[in-house]
């Protein structure tokens, strides 16, 4: 889509409410877990993580592990679901294939939490059934 | 080329979030929601419904557009009201961009689901048009007409007529598939009665366990948009007036009514 540029030079209807702030805290908490994940710290990534959800970021970590390691990670995209955010991103190293992961993080008694991880490294895509 | 693409080949740019149904509705119940899409009382629902229209609206041109190509000898005139529907599909998907920018929102704020795209996975013309244009234009006409009076309850013009002028064109596509899915199917009750089921299967997937009701039955709750307090309907209705105006028999509407209130019961 072309940019229109400044919106309030432009004629017409302007948008009636303002983006909803991605919260910082989340992203802290993101870069976090990647970095954690980079270095396949399970137990420190268990501890970022709900209950119900350990089993799979052990499993994670240990995919990780066996690929890594990684010394970079790169946020690549996000979106939300209410208050729960989808992070895609991807961890690098000169040398390793590339790890591709979607997380997505929520609130729990007042810290950002991973809810559930999706390794898509060999998926086609996460729609991949 | 590939025809009758896979959900899992549908090319999206590397910086979309694509998220499986399942594990959406996973994230809402995660947050004491209800499983479904945003619900009208629900703060998120005007950023939210307009963005599941507009994910929508590019896998519909992406589906008519697949649609001309995994049926190459199907007649002359289906294909050119295919292409005819993939340049609609566009027009939508731009106004709703357009919308989602006036409304504080922007593409990729939401994750996409394959849903729509999984309506496509018949390799029988009429069953596609049966499910596509009959079952989920069907759908997007009540989507439509319940944002319209939505739209006319906050006193907003520029979304009660950009959702107008695409709801006419969904009209027209519902049509399209009525009279493609008869005219494909003549001398061949078995295979309307297959495409038929298609479309069925597919209303049954959209009536949220029950969740829909009529416009008339709808129970009206309080909700705040922007700063706008206003009464309104509580779940998604049926939008019995355009379906009549897409072609849709008193029969089919009150099918779908009933469907959708037997499932309330379970």
């Amino acid at each position: 889509m072309p940019d229109l540029g400044f919106r309030k030079n432009v004629m017409g209807p302007q948008p009636i409410a303002e983006r909803t702030a991605t919260p910082p805290e989340m992203l802290e908490a993101a870069n976090r877990f990647l970095q954690l994940l980079a270095e396949a710290d399970a137990d420190g990534l268990c501890a970022m993580t709900v209950e119900q959800t350990r089993d799979e970021v052990s499993r994670l970590a240990e995919a990780v592990r066996q690929a890594g390691p990684y010394n970079e990670n790169r946020i690549v995209a996000s979106a939300r679901t209410n208050r729960h955010y989808w992070i895609k991103a991807e961890l690098k190293a000169s040398g390793a294939k590339p790890f591709l992961v979607q997380l997505r993080l929520g609130e729990h008694d007042g810290r950002w939490k991973i809810w559930e991880t999706m390794n898509l490294t060999d998926a086609r895509s996460a729609w991949t059934r | 080329m590939q025809r009758f693409l896979p959900v899992d080949k549908l090319a999206r740019p590397e910086n979309y979030i694509l998220v499986s149904l399942d594990r959406m509705r996973q994230a809402r119940v995660d947050q004491g929601l209800t499983p479904f899409n945003a619900m009208p009382y629900e703060e998120d629902f005007l950023r939210a419904r307009l963005h599941g229209i507009c994910a929508g609206e590019m896998q519909a041109m992406e589906a008519a557009g697949r649609t001309l190509f995994d049926f190459p000898d199907a007649p002359w005139e289906f294909q050119l009201d295919m292409a005819r529907q993939v340049w609609d599909e566009s027009r939508h998907a731009e106004i709703y961009m357009k919308l989602l920018e006036y409304v504080g929102s922007y593409l990729g704020e939401f994750p996409e689901s394959e849903v729509l795209w999984s309506c496509t996975q018949v390799d029988d013309p009429a069953c596609r048009v049966a499910g596509i244009n009959r079952g989920l234009e069907g759908l997007a006409c009540d989507v439509f007409e319940q944002l319209i009076r939505l739209a006319q309850k906050m006193g907003d013009p520029v979304i009660e007529r950009a959702v107008d002028y695409v709801l006419a064109d969904e009209i027209t596509h519902v049509r399209m598939g009525s009279k493609w899915m008869r005219k494909l199917t003549e001398g061949d009750p078995e295979r309307l009665k297959r495409a038929q089921q298609f479309q069925e299967n597919i209303d049954n997937l959209f009536n949220f366990s029950g969740g829909r009701t009529t416009q008339e039955e709808a129970a009206q709750v309080h909700q705040k948009l922007g700063d706008k307090e206003i009464e309104f309907d509580s779940t998604l209705t049926i939008a019995r007036e355009a379906r009549l105006l897409a072609g849709f028999n008193e029969e089919e509407i009150e099918r779908l009514v009933k469907a959708a209130s037997r499932s309330a019961a379970y």
